[in-house]
């Protein structure tokens, strides 16, 4: 069962998130539940792309949020190097947890605003001690220098950046405590196709690099099949289909992933010939 | 014939902050013909919604028109009244927002909004009003209009608000109807059924449609024409088939190579484009806007630009046309 071969860095099992639903507004009485995820069971090995997709409160988050425990799971399993975080206390939760970080959809209310940027980056390298102090600062400037920003940026303030901008600098706060495995949550759904491409261009170099283990949840199939080797499909809770990207597109065997890769708009497929050898014939 | 002629509109927008001016709609032009399904494609920030409301005479009270005329009907839009306009919009041009939230009423009901819409522009009762609207309900594809006509905006889903903001602009049997990223906040398959139900109605309906994304996706598959914006400007224009198939500007073509496609290898880097779109008050004026994150600049590009006419229908501003292929 907790069979760690085959570079297995993290293994959920069975994992199901309900949430109590509540009638009334002075004697709540608990009616029922939502089942947010109802029994979904995952692998992700070290330097793995897994995508996970479907409509919009079908369970993508919950069940990041449920096997970082940063959502309190109803029942399942999550293991990690031979130990069930589930069984694990909240303090060394917190030792562990610097080896799965998140990054989410809407940057801006994930970063302090009253912070600077360099302190928003120092911040985890502190806490975790990762580095010296007399080292710091160089770091802040390595991580900054690799999402693409400059040592200039160090003393502005989140608001000063463009969505673009503040999707890098969570990436460099979540790089810092160089983590096993990056959870990114629609990290590039509220961008430009233009500044979603650079963004998908950092995340994949990184997770090559580094090798990282990447979770990558995301409503927009083009954008998976980009970046991922391998794609859950969600619906309701469960993983309807699960499988290879190519296979999972080119041979949907569930109606639901049909009716998803259906609906994806695509701009023509054969625009003219250039001369990038980057870009489509 | 065109319906809608667009001509040198220019706008600026004063910044207390900066003490300036900047030109937010620089030497616009494009019509919108009978019939057609237009698209508005650019970044964020590049003044789509800008245009669409300017259409509208909606301008922000920092902003000036500095040149220019919106003709419709043989009528410049910028110089109707307060009341001339009124009854142009919802009636003849109806415009359908990206957050339906923000333009429905939050204290009306469903009903209540239609039939106000309704009684602004037509002469009839309420009862028939009431029957019209729930009529209207069933033509946006709501399956049970008796339940949702009586509910408020806060308890529909995305989905359905949406497809009562569409229930509410066509209800006057208008001539234009502009839609303002009508699907960036929905689901993908939701997205779908909704542009299937705008399309849908074109057929009968016989109304001109904007529509303003900065999804390439669906302007390719929803639109006739396409006007491409960036700074202000209008960058490229033309039969939506010929720009996204064969774009001679270099925002266009940095647009088309951001979006992942399906290759038999795998694509490794998006080319896309480097660095971001300015704030307004950052607008290059004088020289091409797009010359600090071009990868095709040359000496000439400095230099105010120009759009020019390429072919029937199809305009450029660039002094490089087609210089990356
Ligand atoms: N804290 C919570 N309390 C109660 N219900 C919740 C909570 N968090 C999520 N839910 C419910 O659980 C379901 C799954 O939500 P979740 O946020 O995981 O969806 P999602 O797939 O990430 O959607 P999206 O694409 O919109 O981000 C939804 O029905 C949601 O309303
Ligand atoms: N009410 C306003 N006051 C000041 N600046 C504005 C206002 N509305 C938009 N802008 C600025 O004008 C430019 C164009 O905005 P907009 O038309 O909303 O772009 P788009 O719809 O293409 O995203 C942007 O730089 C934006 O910040
Ligand atoms: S005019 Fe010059 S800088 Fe502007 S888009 Fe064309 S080649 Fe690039
Ligand atoms: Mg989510
Ligand atoms: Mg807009």
């Amino acid at each position: 069962m907790n069979n760690f071969n085959d570079n297995l860095l993290l293994r959920a099992e069975n994992i199901k998130t309900y949430f109590p639903i509540y009638k009334g507004f002075f004697i709540k009485k608990k009616t029922g539940y939502t089942r947010a995820v109802d029994g979904v069971s995952l692998s992700i090995r070290s330097g793995e792309t897994i995508g996970l997709v479907g409509e919009s409160g079908c369970g993508k988050s919950t069940f990041a949020r449920s096997i970082l425990r940063l959502s309190p799971i109803t029942s399942g399993k999550v293991w990690f190097q031979g130990v069930n975080l589930c069984d694990m206390h909240d303090n060394e939760i917190r030792k562990i947890r610097r080896y799965f970080q998140i990054v989410f959809q809407d940057p801006y209310s994930s970063l302090n605003p009253r912070m600077t940027v360099g302190s928003i980056i120092a911040e985890p390298l502190k806490e975790h001690s990762i580095v010296k102090r007399s080292e710091l600062q160089g770091e802040v400037f390595r991580l900054l220098d690799i999402v693409g920003l400059s040592s200039q940026m160090l003393n502005k303030f989140p608001h000063e950046f463009s969505g673009g901008q503040r999707q890098r600098i969570a990436i460099a706060r979540a790089l810092a405590l160089r983590p096993k495995l990056l959870v990114a949550d629609e990290p590039v759904s509220a961008l430009d196709v233009s500044i979603q491409a650079q963004i998908l261009n950092l995340i994949s170099t990184l997770q090559k690099q580094m090798g990282l283990s990447l979770l990558f949840i995301s409503h927009n199939l083009a954008v998976v099949r980009h970046i991922c080797s391998k794609v859950a499909v969600m619906y309701a809770g469960k993983v309807v289909e699960y499988g290879k990207t190519s296979d999972i597109f080119d041979h949907p065997q569930h109606p639901y992933t049909r009716t998803l890769i259906k609906s994806i708009p695509v701009p023509d497929p054969g625009y003219k010939n250039y001369k990038f050898n980057n870009v489509e014939k | 014939m065109a319906l809608l002629d667009v001509e040198n509109l220019t706008l600026g927008f004063y910044s207390e902050k900066n003490k300036k001016w900047s030109k937010v709609l620089n030497d616009v032009n494009f019509s919108l013909y009978e019939n057609e399904f237009l698209g508005i494609v650019g970044e964020s920030g590049s003044g789509k919604t800008i245009l669409a409301n300017s259409i509208l005479n909606l301008i922000p009270k920092q902003g000036k028109i500095v040149s220019g005329s919106i003709l419709f009907k043989d009528r410049d839009i910028l110089k109707l009244t307060e009341d001339q306009i009124r009854k142009v919009r919802g009636k003849d041009i109806a415009i359908i927002f990206q957050d339906p939230m923000s333009s429905l009423h939050p204290l009306l009901t469903v009903k209540d909004q239609i039939v106000e819409t309704l009684q602004a522009h037509r002469l009839i009762k309420k009862s028939d009003a009431v029957e019209i609207a729930m009529n209207l309900l069933r033509d946006v594809k709501i399956d049970r209009p008796e339940l949702v006509l009586n509910k408020y905006p806060f308890m529909l889903s995305g989905g359905i608000r949406q497809r009562v903001m569409i229930a509410i602009s066509i209800s006057c049997g208008p001539e234009i109807v502009i839609a303002d990223e009508p699907t960036t906040a929905l689901d993908v398959t939701v997205q779908r059924d909704i542009l299937a139900l705008i399309k849908g109605f074109k057929k009968n309906l016989n109304f001109s449609l904007m529509l303003v994304s900065h999804d390439l996706g669906v302007i390719w598959e929803n639109t006739d024409r396409v006007v491409v914006m960036y700074c202000g400007r209008i960058m490229e224009s033309g039969k939506t088939e010929d720009v996204l198939r064969n774009p001679l500007h270099p925002y266009t073509f940095g647009l088309l190579s951001s979006i992942p496609r399906k290759t038999g290898k795998k694509l490794e880097i998006l080319k896309g484009i480097r660095g971001s779109i300015p704030s307004l008050h950052d607008f290059p004026e004088h020289i091409c806007p797009f010359l600090p994150r071009c990868d095709f600049a040359t000496e000439k590009c400095n230099r105010p630009l120009l759009l020019e006419q390429v072919d029937r229908d199809r305009f450029v501003a660039c002094f490089n046309k087609g210089a990356f292929k």
